[in-house]
C-alpha cells in the first residue's frame, strides 16, 4: 500500500467558444491599436502587394498606413467633400477613391499625384474599385443609381448600368470573369451585370418575402471562385448561388443590427461580418456557423483582413480605426516559403518527376537526435524506469506537515485545482483545522485571497464556502487587529453578497422563462 | 518463554469510573460470545444445521417451534484473537487463535494446514484466549479458554492429549523452561454469585500440569495443585523473565512483579502513569517493556533492584526508560531475538522498530489495517521475519533485513464491525457471474473484495476510493468514504459503485458514482467512468442495471437519488476509436418527482419497464421514453419500500412496512396481499422462476424467511434464521427452485443461506496431522539459477481451480419464447442450441499449477512426453479421434514431427500455452485505472515467494524458449 498522491480534480469545461481551436486562432489577433480619425471611417482596404499597406478613408482624405508601425505613411487629401472607398490596385501602385460630389480620382501612391479624374456621376460615389482581372478598369457605384465602368488609360466611361432604382452602395468586379460585376443597391436587389451586353443579367432579391423585400442591400461580396456571392441586407446575410441562376442558398441572421461590412480571410475559408451592433462575427463558410465573435467599442462600418492574415482592420462610426495584429508563427512563415518554392517550381521539369525528387537542389538537414544503437536481437535491455517523484506538497503531506503543505499550494503559480484538491485531502484527513490554525496576518492573507478569488467559481465555490466558514469561525476573535485581514474579510463579504444578488436575478429570469415556456407549451398543444 | 497478550485495550475502562464501565462492556462481550457460541463455526467453514441448536433460543421465542430452521453457513472467520500467534521451534508453522479453535498455518505459504477445535461441551465451545508451546515438549501446545479449561495438544498428530479444568475463565498463560511442570495463568475470580465473572477481579495462579488423578476420564481432570500468587485487577499481560526468576503481570496502571524463587513473598507493585496495554520481556536480560494506552513504551529495570524494604502490597515507583511515538494505544510489543530492537504497533497501522541503545526508530507504514499482534519468526535461511496480525484477520510478514512487507495472507477480510451504526443502511453485495465471485465489503469502508466461492479465496481487493489511511487525530474516527452500493450488469462487463462520504458540521459530503469495466484478460476491474455527485449532494438511494439487453438494445443504468430524480445513464462509445469496450457512461435522461422521493427502482425482466417506488405509489415507466404508464396504489400498503418484478415480469411485488402486495400488471389489479406480523425488511426474487422470498425481522437478531409464489397468498414455506440480513441477493449456483441466498448479517458476517448450502471444501479446516506433510523444500542456489527441477514437482492436485473464471455457457432461450409457428425449423436450431448446452472443451487451457508458480517455466518448456498429471480414464470419441488424426497427419508431413503431449485426454498442440495474462491472480497492476488500486492478494498457490519475476518477464522467457524448439 503506497502513499496516494494528491490528484487535482479535472472539471468538465463548458464547450464554449473559448476552447475551440478556431477561437484560439482568432484570439491571437491581439493588441488592438486604436487610431482616432475626425469622422467615421468609411473604408479600409489592404494593398494586395507586399508590404500590405492599407488605405483608410475618413472625412475628406485617404491615408495610407504601414502595417508594422500602424503609422500613417501617406496622406491624400485632394477631395473637396467626404471621400469614399479608397482602393489600392493589385500591384500596389495606384489608388482610386471617390467622393460625395461624384468625383473619382486615381492617384499614384508614391507621388500622391492625381493621374486620372472621372467626373460624370451626379451623386456621391460610394464604391470605386479596380477591376480584379482587368487592372486598367475601374468600377464605380453611385447614389444616382448608376454603375459605371471606366477605362483608366483613356479616362473614359466604358459602360453604364442603369438597372438599379435606388442608391447603389456596394459593388465588386467578378473574380472569375473580367466582364461581370456584382452590385447591391438600396432597392433591395443584388444585380449581376455583364459589360459585354451592358445589361443586368441576374437579379437577386428576397423574392416573395414581404418582410425582407424592402431592406436595402448594404454589402455584397463574391467568393474567389466567382460562383457564390454573399450579400447583407439589414441584419440578414444571404448566400447566393450564381451558377444556378441566383438562388438564395442560405439566409443567416446572427447580428442584432445591420451588417455593414463583409470580408474574407486570405483563403476565403472564413467569412467575417461586421455590424452596427459593434460585433464582428466569424463564420465557417462550409457550415455557415459562427465560430468566433469579436466585440468592438463602436458600430463597425468597414472591415478588412490583410492578405497574409496578420491584421484585421475595422473602421467605426466614431472615427476610430481598430487594428488587431497577430504574430505569425515561424512554421507558418516557413510553410509559406515552401509553398512559394512549390509555386516557383510548378511547370518546371522537376514537377513532372513527381515526388521522387522532392528536394532536389535544396540540401538536406540531418536530424539532431542521437542515433539509436542497434544491438543484438537477444540482448536483454534493461529499461530505465523513471521513479515518479512526489510533489513538494505531497512530501509535506506524507510527513503530516499540514500547515506547510497548505502554504506550499497557496503560492501564485499553483493551479487552483491542485490547491483545492489538497484542501479536500486535508478535509479527508481531518487536518484542515490544524493546517489553518495559528496563522498571523501575513500567513492568513494568502488563504483569504484564495477564498476571495474563488468564492464565485462554480468549481470550487462550495468548498470555499466550507473553508470560509471554518476560517471565520477560527479567526473571529482577531478581527479588528489587522487592517489587511479586515479588508479581505470585507471583500469576501462583498463578493458573496454580489454573487447572491446575481443568483437571485438568475432565478428570477429562470422563473419568468419557465412561465413563458409553460404558456407556450400549453397553448401549442392540441386540445383533446 | 514469556507469553504476553494484550487483552482488548478498549475493554479496559477509563480511569475515572472503572467498575461501572467495565462491567457494562464485559457484559456486552459476554452476551456476544454467548450468541456466537450457538452458531459461530470455529473454522467458519463447516456446515451447521440449526437442528442441534441449544434450546435456549427457542425458549425465548416460542414461535420458532413451528418453523423449521434454515441451513446456513458463515464464510467469514470469527474475529482474530488478540493473542500473538506463536511459532514452532523451527518456525515453519504458526498457531493463531480463532474463536474456539487453534488454526495452524504454514509460515512459508500462509496456507491453513490444520485446525484444532475444542470439543463441544455442554455450554458450547468458548473462546480460546491463550496458546503457548509446552516447555516439556516442543511438539505440544497448551491452550487456555474462557470456560476455564487448559488443553494440551500434540499438533503433529492433531490430538488432544490432556484436559485440565480450572473452572475459572483463563485469560493468559505463560510458561518457562525452568518451571516445566507448571504454567502460570491469570484467571477471573468468581466474585459475587449474582455477577458474572469478569476480568476486573482476577488472580494469578501457578498450576501444575500433572493431573490430580491420572486414571480419571480425560474430559475433566483436575490439576494436581493450584497455588495463587496474588490478586490483580484488569490483567493485560503475563510474562516470565528469561532467567525464570521473575513473573510479571500487568494490570490496570500497575505492573506486578513476583519472585518465582520465593513464591510466598507475593507481588511488588510498580505504578505506571497510564494504563498498561501490553507487556513483553527482553529475551536475554532481566527487564521488560510495557506499552500503555497513551502510546508510551516503557522499559522497566526494576527487577534486580535491591529489595531493601519489600513490603507486599506496597506500590512503588521506579526508574523507567520511555519511548514515545505512538499517538494511540500500543497494542503489541515484541523484542527481536537478539534483544537489540523493540517492535511496537498499534492503531496507526505503522510498525515501529526501535533501536534500543540509540533510541532511533524506523517505520514500516501503511500496512493496511491496525496492528493487533506482533511476533518474531525465524526463516528457514536463518534470517528473521516479523509476523504481524492485523485486525482484519490478515497476517503480514515483514522481512527484517529489507524492512519491507514480504508477503501477506488473508482470507475473507473482516468487515468493519466496529462502526456499523452509521452504515447500517446500505452494504455493497453483488455477484459477478462470469468470474463466479462475490463482491463484498472489505475491512476498510472504501474498498471491496472479490470472494471466489469455488476456490473459497479472496481473488482481489479493489479500492473504490483511493485514500491514505491516516489514523484518527481526535477521539472520533475519521469518516472514510464508504462504498454504499455495488451492482453488476447482467453481461458481467460492468460494475457500478456508489461511494459517499457523509457530511459533517463543517464540510459537505462527497458522492461519486464509479463504473468499472471487467477486463477479461487481466481478470480485474478497471475504472471506466467517474461521475461526481450523480444526484447532487443527496444520497443515491438505488441503482440498477438494465437486464441482459436484447439484440440492438442498449444497456442502461438507472439511479434514484434523494433529490427526487430518476436518472438513466447509457454507455457512449467513442466512434473515432471504434474499439471493443471503449466507451464511457453518460447521462441519458432524468425525470423528477415534484414531491416524492423515489426510494427504489427496478427493471422488468425484459428491460422495457421501470418500477419506481416513491412514497405510497409505485409507478411504471417506459424505460426507453420515460413515459409514465401506470401507477399502483393500494390501501393495504400505505408506504411502499420496494417494488420488484417476479419471474417473467407479469407480477409486481410491492413491499410495505409489514405488508406485501402482489399486483398483476396485465390486469392492473391486486392479485393478493399478505400482512406479516413483523416488519418486512427485504424481498428477494428468484432470477429465473417466479418464486420469491421475504425476510421479516421477528425479533432483534432473528428473522423469518417466507417463500412465496404469485399464485398463492400464503407462504409455501416458512423458516427462520438466527440473524437478520443487511443485504441479501439470490445466489443461484444452479437454476433450481431451491432457495439459495447470499447475505451479510447484522453482525457483519458473510453467510450463504439456502436449502442445501454446501461449504466449499477447504483444506485444513479439520484437525489433520502435519507430520505426514512434507515440509516445503528449501530453495537451493541451483534452483535460484535454473528454476525448480521437474522431478520433485508436486502433482497437480488443484483441478477444481480449472473451472475458475470460466464464463458460463449461455443458452439463448429467447428463441423459445415466441409462438411455435414463428419459431425457426428445428433442424436449424439444433446445432446452435446444443452447442450452447455443451461446454466447449478448453483446448488451450493449462493447468493452474503450471501457470501460477512462476518458477515452473522451465519444466513447461521441456517437451515432456510423460503426462505430468495422472491420467484419468477418459473416453475418446470419434470427433476427437479425427482431430487427432488430423494433427498427426499434419505433423507427419513435416520433417520433424514433435510428439504431441497428451495431457488428460486433451490434445495440446505443441508449444501453445495459454497466454500468461490469463492467470487469474498474477495480473499486473492495471495501467488504465489511475485512481484505483487493485490489491493483489497473494494466492497460496505460490509455493515459494520467487524473488521478483514479473509477468512480463515470464512472457519474455517463454517466448524465447519457444524459439529453441
Amino acid at each position: 500500500m503506497d502513499y496516494q498522491p494528491v490528484i487535482g480534480k479535472v472539471h468538465p469545461r463548458p464547450s464554449s467558444s473559448k476552447s475551440t481551436s478556431e477561437a484560439r486562432y482568432w484570439r491571437q489577433f491581439k493588441h488592438p491599436v486604436f487610431v482616432k480619425e475626425y469622422a467615421p471611417v468609411t473604408s479600409v482596404h489592404f494593398s494586395p502587394a507586399k508590404p500590405h499597406r492599407y488605405a483608410v478613408t475618413a472625412a475628406t482624405r485617404v491615408q495610407l498606413y504601414a502595417p508594422r508601425t500602424q503609422k500613417v505613411t501617406k496622406t491624400i487629401s485632394r477631395f473637396k467633400d467626404i471621400a469614399r472607398s479608397g482602393y489600392i490596385r493589385a500591384d500596389g501602385k495606384l489608388l482610386v477613391a471617390g467622393d460625395d460630389t461624384g468625383l473619382i480620382q486615381v492617384f499614384d501612391i508614391n507621388s500622391r499625384a492625381i493621374l486620372r479624374t472621372f467626373d460624370s456621376h451626379k451623386q456621391p460615389v460610394h464604391v470605386t474599385k479596380f477591376s480584379l482581372l482587368s487592372p486598367t478598369q475601374v468600377l464605380s457605384c453611385s447614389d444616382d443609381t448608376t454603375v459605371k465602368i471606366w477605362d483608366v488609360p483613356s479616362q473614359s466611361c466604358v459602360t453604364t448600368f442603369t438597372s438599379h432604382t435606388d442608391y447603389v452602395r456596394s459593388g465588386q468586379s467578378s473574380t472569375s470573369s473580367p466582364h461581370l460585376y456584382l452590385t447591391g443597391s438600396y432597392d433591395a436587389t443584388v444585380r449581376l451585370f455583364d459589360s459585354r451586353s451592358g445589361q443586368c443579367e441576374m437579379v437577386m432579391s428576397p423574392a416573395g418575402d414581404s418582410a425582407g423585400g424592402n431592406v436595402p442591400v448594404e454589402q455584397v461580396l463574391m467568393f474567389p471562385s466567382g460562383t457564390v456571392a454573399v450579400s447583407s441586407a439589414g441584419p440578414i446575410l444571404r448566400v447566393w448561388d450564381l451558377v444556378s441562376g441566383g438562388r438564395c442558398v442560405r439566409a443567416l441572421s446572427n447580428h442584432q443590427k445591420t451588417v455593414t461590412a463583409l470580408a474574407f480571410d486570405s483563403t476565403a475559408s472564413r467569412l467575417l461580418t461586421g455590424g452596427l451592433d459593434q460585433m464582428v462575427k466569424v463564420y465557417d463558410v462550409s457550415t455557415y456557423k459562427v465560430v468566433h465573435t469579436m466585440r468592438y467599442p463602436a458600430p463597425v462600418l468597414c472591415l478588412a483582413v490583410s492578405p497574409d492574415e496578420t491584421h484585421i482592420a475595422a473602421g467605426m462610426t466614431d472615427g476610430t480605426l481598430s487594428v488587431r495584429r497577430r504574430n505569425p508563427k515561424a512554421s507558418e512563415a516557413q510553410s509559406n516559403a515552401s509553398l512559394a518554392a512549390a509555386v516557383l517550381r510548378s511547370g518546371t521539369f522537376e514537377t513532372f518527376l513527381g515526388g521522387s525528387l522532392p528536394a532536389i537542389g535544396q540540401g538536406t538537414v540531418k536530424g539532431k537526435g542521437k542515433a539509436v544503437p542497434i544491438g543484438d536481437v537477444n540482448e536483454f535491455r534493461i529499461e530505465s524506469r523513471r521513479v515518479k517523484r512526489l510533489k513538494g506538497y505531497d512530501k509535506l503531506l506524507k510527513s503530516f506537515k499540514y500547515s506547510a503543505a497548505l502554504d506550499s499550494v497557496l503560492r501564485k503559480q499553483v493551479p487552483p485545482t491542485t490547491t483545492f484538491a489538497l484542501i479536500q485531502e486535508l478535509i479527508h484527513r481531518d487536518g484542515l483545522r490544524i493546517a489553518l490554525a495559528g496563522r498571523d496576518d501575513v500567513l492568513l492573507e494568502p488563504v483569504l485571497r484564495l477564498l476571495v478569488k474563488h468564492v464565485t467559481d462554480y468549481r470550487f465555490g462550495e468548498m470555499v464556502c466550507d473553508v470560509a466558514g471554518l476560517v471565520i469561525h477560527m479567526y473571529t476573535p482577531i478581527l479588528g487587529q489587522s487592517p489587511l485581514i479586515d479588508t479581505l474579510f470585507l471583500r469576501l463579504r462583498k463578493k458573496v453578497q454580489a454573487e447572491l444578488r446575481f443568483q437571485k436575478d438568475i432565478r428570477r429570469t429562470e422563473g419568468a422563462l419557465d412561465m413563458i415556456f409553460s404558456v407556450v407549451a400549453s397553448t401549442s398543444l392540441p386540445l383533446r | 518463554m514469556a507469553a504476553s497478550t494484550s487483552r482488548e485495550p478498549q475493554d479496559v475502562p477509563l480511569p475515572p469510573s472503572p467498575p461501572y464501565a467495565h462491567g457494562k462492556i464485559g457484559k456486552f462481550r459476554k452476551a456476544f460470545n454467548e450468541k456466537g457460541k450457538g452458531k459461530e463455526t470455529s473454522g467458519g467453514q463447516r456446515k451447521r444445521s440449526a437442528a442441534g441448536k441449544p434450546s435456549a433460543t427457542s425458549n425465548i421465542h416460542p414461535i420458532y417451534e413451528d418453523d423449521p430452521p434454515l441451513d446456513w453457513i458463515s464464510l467469514t472467520d470469527s474475529p482474530p484473537s488478540k493473542t500473538p500467534p506463536i511459532l514452532t521451534q523451527d518456525g515453519s508453522y504458526y498457531f493463531a487463535l480463532v474463536g474456539s479453535s487453534v488454526q495452524i498455518f504454514a509460515t512459508y505459504t500462509g496456507q491453513l494446514v490444520s485446525t484444532l477445535s475444542a470439543p463441544a461441551s455442554i455450554t458450547g465451545p468458548s473462546d480460546m484466549t491463550s496458546v503457548v508451546l509446552n516447555p516439556q515438549n516442543i511438539f505440544q501446545i497448551i491452550t487456555g479458554s474462557l470456560d476455564g479449561i487448559v488443553r494440551i495438544w500434540d499438533y503433529l498428530d492433531a490430538t488432544l492429549i490432556r484436559t485440565l479444568d480450572i473452572a475459572q475463565p483463563i485469560h493468559h498463560i505463560c510458561t518457562h523452561g525452568k518451571h516445566q511442570e507448571f504454567i502460570f495463568v491469570t484467571v477471573s475470580r468468581p466474585s459475587k454469585p449474582t455477577k458474572k465473572p469478569s476480568e476486573d477481579a482476577s488472580s494469578v495462579l501457578r498450576i501444575s500440569l500433572k493431573a490430580m488423578d491420572a486414571s480419571a476420564p480425560p474430559a475433566a481432570q483436575r490439576p494436581l495443585d493450584i497455588i495463587s500468587l496474588g490478586k490483580i485487577r484488569y490483567p493485560t499481560g503475563l510474562a516470565v523473565s528469561p532467567s525464570g526468576n521473575w513473573l510479571v503481570a500487568t494490570a490496570g496502571h500497575k505492573a506486578y512483579v513476583a519472585n518465582l524463587l520465593n513464591i510466598k513473598s507475593g507481588f511488588t507493585k510498580y505504578v505506571s502513569p497510564d494504563r498498561i496495554s501490553c507487556l513483553t520481556f527482553h529475551p536475554v536480560e532481566d527487564y521488560f517493556a510495557t506499552g500503555d494506552v497513551k502510546g508510551n513504551i516503557r522499559l522497566w529495570y526494576c527487577l534486580n533492584e535491591p529489595t531493601t524494604f519489600k513490603v507486599a502490597g506496597l506500590e512503588k515507583k521506579t526508574q523507567t526508560a520511555s519511548f514515545h511515538w505512538h499517538a494511540h494505544a500500543v497494542s503489541s510489543l515484541a523484542f527481536t531475538s537478539n534483544g537489540s530492537y523493540l517492535l511496537s504497533g498499534g492503531e496507526e497501522s505503522v510498525l515501529v522498530i526501535w533501536q534500543l541503545h540509540s533510541g532511533k526508530k524506523e517505520f514500516i507504514p501503511r500496512l493496511g489495517a491496525p496492528i493487533q499482534t506482533i511476533s518474531v519468526t525465524k526463516t528457514l535461511r536463518g534470517g528473521e521475519e516479523y509476523l504481524l496480525g492485523l485486525t482484519d484477520a490478515t497476517f503480514v510478514f515483514v522481512s527484517a533485513s529489507a524492512l519491507k512487507i514480504s508477503r501477506s495472507y488473508s482470507r475473507v477480510k473482516l468487515f468493519p464491525s466496529d462502526n456499523t451504526s452509521s452504515s447500517l443502511k446500505s452494504v455493497p453485495l453483488a455477484v459477478h457471474p462470469s468470474s463466479s465471485t462475490f463482491i463484498l465489503p472489505s475491512s476498510h469502508a472504501s474498498s471491496i473484495q472479490m470472494f471466489s466461492l469455488t476456490s473459497s479465496k479472496i481473488v482481489s481487493e479493489l479500492e473504490i476510493f483511493a485514500s491514505n489511511r491516516v489514523s484518527r487525530r481526535e477521539e472520533l474516527p475519521i469518516e472514510p468514504s464508504r462504498v454504499e452500493h455495488t451492482v453488476v450488469s447482467a453481461s458481467g462487463d460492468w460494475m457500478a459503485s456508489i461511494d459517499a462520504r457523509a457530511p459533517n458540521e463543517d464540510f459537505q459530503g462527497e458522492v461519486y458514482m464509479k463504473i468499472w469495466h471487467w477486463e477479461q484478460k487481466t481478470s480485474l476491474w478497471t475504472l471506466n467512468t467517474r461521475i461526481d455527485r450523480p444526484h447532487g449532494l443527496h444520497k443515491v438511494l438505488a441503482l440498477s442495471f438494465s437486464p441482459r439487453p436484447q439484440d440492438g438494445q442498449e444497456s442502461y443504468l438507472v439511479t434514484t437519488g434523494g433529490d427526487g430524480a430518476v436518472k438513466t445513464w447509457r454507455l457512449r462509445s467513442d466512434r473515432e476509436k471504434n474499439r471493443e469496450g471503449e466507451g464511457f457512461w453518460t447521462a441519458r435522461s432524468s425525470f423528477t418527482f415534484p414531491s416524492e422521493i423515489p426510494s427504489h427502482v427496478s427493471w422488468s425482466p425484459d428491460g422495457s419497464l421501470l418500477a419506481v417506488t416513491s412514497g405510497a405509489y409505485v409507478s411504471l415507466y417506459d424505460a426507453l421514453t420515460n413515459i409514465h404508464r401506470t401507477t399502483f396504489t393500494s390501501p393495504e400498503c400505505s408506504h411502499a419500500c420496494t417494488a420488484q418484478f417476479i419471474g417473467r415480469g407479469r407480477f409486481l411485488a410491492i413491499q410495505g412496512k409489514q405488508e406485501l402486495v402482489v399486483w398483476d400488471i396485465v390486469s392492473r389489479s391486486v392479485r393478493w396481499s399478505y400482512t406479516s406480523s413483523y416488519p418486512i425488511y427485504n424481498v428477494v426474487t428468484h432470477p429465473e422462476n417466479d418464486s420469491f422470498v421475504i425476510l421479516t425481522s421477528a425479533a432483534p437478531g432473528r428473522s423469518r424467511v417466507h417463500t412465496f409464489s404469485p399464485s398463492l397468498s400464503k407462504p409455501s414455506k416458512t423458516t427462520y434464521l438466527p440473524f437478520t440480513l443487511l443485504n441479501a441477493i439470490w445466489y443461484s449456483s444452479k437454476p433450481t427452485s431451491s432457495l439459495s441466498l447470499a447475505g451479510i448479517t447484522n453482525d457483519w458476517r458473510f453467510v450463504l443461506v439456502g436449502d442445501d448450502v454446501k461449504a466449499p471444501e477447504k483444506e485444513g479446516t479439520s484437525a489433520t496431522g502435519i507430520k505426514s506433510r512434507s515440509l516445503p523444500q528449501r530453495r537451493t542456489l541451483f534452483q535460484d539459477i535454473f528454476g525448480k527441477s521437474i522431478f520433485d514437482q508436486p502433482l497437480a492436485d488443484d483441478s477444481s481451480a480449472a473451472t475458475l473464471h470460466r464464463p458460463a455457457a449461455s443458452v439463448d432461450k429467447t428463441v423459445f419464447d415466441v409462438p411455435a409457428h414463428l419459431a425457426p425449423p428445428l433442424e436449424s436450431l439444433f446445432d446452435s442450441i446444443m452447442m450452447g448446452f455443451l461446454k466447449q472443451r478448453p483446448i488451450e487451457q493449462d493447468y493452474p499449477t503450471e501457470e501460477a508458480s512462476g518458477d515452473d517455466d522451465v519444466s513447461m518448456e521441456v517437451d515432456n512426453p510423460e503426462p505430468v498429471v495422472p491420467s484419468r480414464s477418459t473416453k475418446v470419441d470419434a470427433k476427437e479421434i479425427t482431430s487427432l488424426v488430423a494433427v498427426f497427419q499434419m505433423h507427419s508431413l513435416q520433417t520433424h514431427a514433435p510428439k504431441t503431449p497428451k495431457v488428460n485426454g486433451v490434445v495440446k498442440v505443441n508449444g501453445i500455452h495459454s497466454k500468461p495474462s490469463s492467470t487469474p491472480s498474477r495480473a499486473p497492476q492495471s495501467t488504465k485505472s489511475k485512481p484505483s488500486r487493485q490489491v493483489d492478494v497473494v494466492s497460496p498457490l505460490f509455493t515459494e515467494p520467487s524473488p521478483s519475476p514479473t509477468v512480463n518477464g515470464i512472457g519474455k522467457k517463454r517466448k524465447k524458449a519457444l524459439d529453441y524448439f
